[in-house]
């Protein structure tokens, strides 16, 4: 009988914690295969819209000349708006738009096939088109992954590494993670408007090359989550994002969500003359820091969003996604070194995730998912509050602004009350670093 | 701009089976029924008293399998080379 082909590594799905792990594992040499179900890395991937250097360039130190880079995120805008009105708040660095940069918006479809591409170039097998279904168990170790039946079917390896990303089917086979409920995922969805460079950069005051990101609070009706606008090179990407949770209750459905969030007065100048190209929607794991399970087992590992490695606040999912997939690989060229793939071994990399830079961010943000989710007044009820102030302080009608700060005093406390506002604010403190 | 043209600027490559299993047995008895209105995709439809399942512009995001109630939709991916194919993502 000849005996199946085995390799060190399996990494299921070739997104930004698959391709990391697979790129820099073949990079030092082992045998990897990387495993995508699209017909092309990115298929099926989408996300809100940037990517910031810090991690990808731990990985790929010249990346921003090879990556498909559609534009640097140069500005930040917070959004905050009530039914008629918007109150803005914009950053702008100029040091954004120079070498090193900070961060960078991209389409999926291209950025994740480029990224496999590196991991091709150094010597990963990249198979797309590949279904995997399960995982083959040698007692309680993992040796390989099934994708259909029949034994022709089966690869085999050392340690598998499971990126295949939020809807992890793996992750829940090997036990480590139950399958999510409503109160710890986020639905977004996301439109591509197609326009000219030009009137990109003139309508969002940029220069050649640079973009924006625009987070905005107020657009989902109460829900926790919010919208978002990127500029890509010549097009936008505008979508909602709101967890399952409250979506449920709303009744509402998404893309009306999306559709109300593309009509509102301040949103529809920006957009004017989009041309719609794609429409696509993504689970966003919202767990935080302790929902994140454990994150290997004997001849297994989980990164990205199959390990739930998310930051909603500060919309981390590629960025810790690629930090994750980093430290996986380190852990197995160590283990492989040693010839000992035991989850001894491969606890090394939830050691050293754990003590990363993004896990101590997402440490700092530990109590908010309960906060976010328990508090009706953060997405709809501060919003208003906030534009009706800026209105009233801003219009003049005769009367004094002293008589009218009186005045806001008072239907703010009717709205809220003190006991609440002064609890929420308490919170809101644990949102800064 | 309506869900159905929405789908419609996407690349599908549609299997000629369905990859969502529904078991119905609790359709009847489910109030809300979630998966109707939390879909982006508008997969779901109650038409007569039955739930119908129009997979072919299913996007692949699992929300349906979240939602349901009594936990009776399975989200199986399509075959190999077939579903959703981004062109942007």
């Amino acid at each position: 009988m000849v005996k199946a082909e085995k390799f060190d590594a399996i990494v299921v799905g070739a997104g930004p914690a698959g391709t990391t792990a697979a790129y820099v594992m073949a990079k030092a040499g082992l045998d990897v295969a990387l495993l995508e179900r699209g017909d092309y890395p990115g298929a099926k991937n989408m996300y809100g819209g940037a990517i910031y250097r810090w991690p990808i360039e731990l990985v790929v130190p010249d990346f921003v000349e090879k990556a498909p880079v559609e534009r640097k995120v140069t500005e930040h805008r917070l959004m905050v708006l009530s039914k008629r009105s918007g109150l803005t708040l914009s950053f702008k660095d100029l040091s954004f738009a120079q070498p090193p940069y900070n961060a960078f918006t991209t389409h999926r479809a291209k950025f994740d096939c480029w990224y496999a591409g590196l991991a091709e170039q150094a010597g990963a097998l990249l198979a797309t088109s590949v279904n995997v279904t399960d995982l083959i168990w040698d007692g309680k170790k993992v040796v390989g992954v099934r994708a259909g039946s029949g034994p022709e079917n089966e690869l085999y390896s050392d340690v598998v590494i499971a990126a295949d990303g939020a809807n992890s089917r793996l992750a829940v086979k090997s036990g480590l993670r139950q399958p999510l409920n409503p109160k710890e995922v986020a639905l977004g969805i996301k439109e591509i408007l197609e326009l000219r460079s030009e009137t990109i950069r003139s309508r969002f005051n940029l220069e050649k090359g640079e973009g924006v990101a625009i987070q905005v609070i107020g657009a989902t009706h109460g829900m926790m989550g919010g919208g978002f606008i990127y500029t890509n090179r010549n097009s936008l990407s505008i979508g909602i994002v709101v967890l399952l949770e409250h979506l449920i209750r709303s009744k509402m459905k998404p893309y009306d969500i999306l559709e109300e969030f593309k009509c509102h007065p301040l949103i529809i100048p920006l957009i004017k003359g989009g041309e719609p190209k794609e429409y696509s929607a993504h689970l966003v794991p919202e767990v935080g820091y302790y929902g994140v399970p454990k994150l290997y087992l004997d001849g297994l590992l989980l990164v990205g969003d199959a390990a739930f490695l998310t930051n909603s606040v500060y919309q981390e999912g590629v960025n810790m996604a690629i930090e994750s997939g980093l430290y996986a690989s380190r852990t197995v060229i160590k283990a492989k070194e040693r010839g000992d793939y035991s989850s001894k071994t491969l606890s090394d990399y939830e050691r050293t995730l754990r003590s990363s830079y993004l896990m101590r961010e997402l440490y700092q943000l530990r109590d908010l998912p309960e906060i976010f989710e328990s508090n009706p007044r953060l997405f709809s009820l501060y919003p208003e509050i906030i534009n009706y102030v800026m209105k009233e302080l801003l219009t003049m009608d005769g009367e004094l602004r002293r008589t009218k700060l009186k005045k806001v005093m008072k239907t703010i406390r009717e709205k809220v009350s003190l006991s609440n506002l002064l609890r929420d604010l308490i919170k809101a403190r644990k949102l800064l670093p | 701009m309506s869900i159905d043209s929405k789908l419609s600027l996407n690349t599908f490559k549609v299997y000629k089976k369905s990859h969502i299993i529904v078991d119905k047995e609790k359709c009847m008895e489910c109030i809300d029924k979630p998966c109707t209105y939390c879909c982006p995709s508008k997969t779901y439809n109650w038409e007569e008293g039955d739930l119908i399942v129009s997979f072919e512009g299913c996007v692949e995001c699992g929300t349906c399998e979240i939602v349901c109630p009594y936990k009776k939709i399975r989200l199986t991916y399509p075959p190999a080379g077939h579903g959703i194919v981004y062109r942007y993502g």
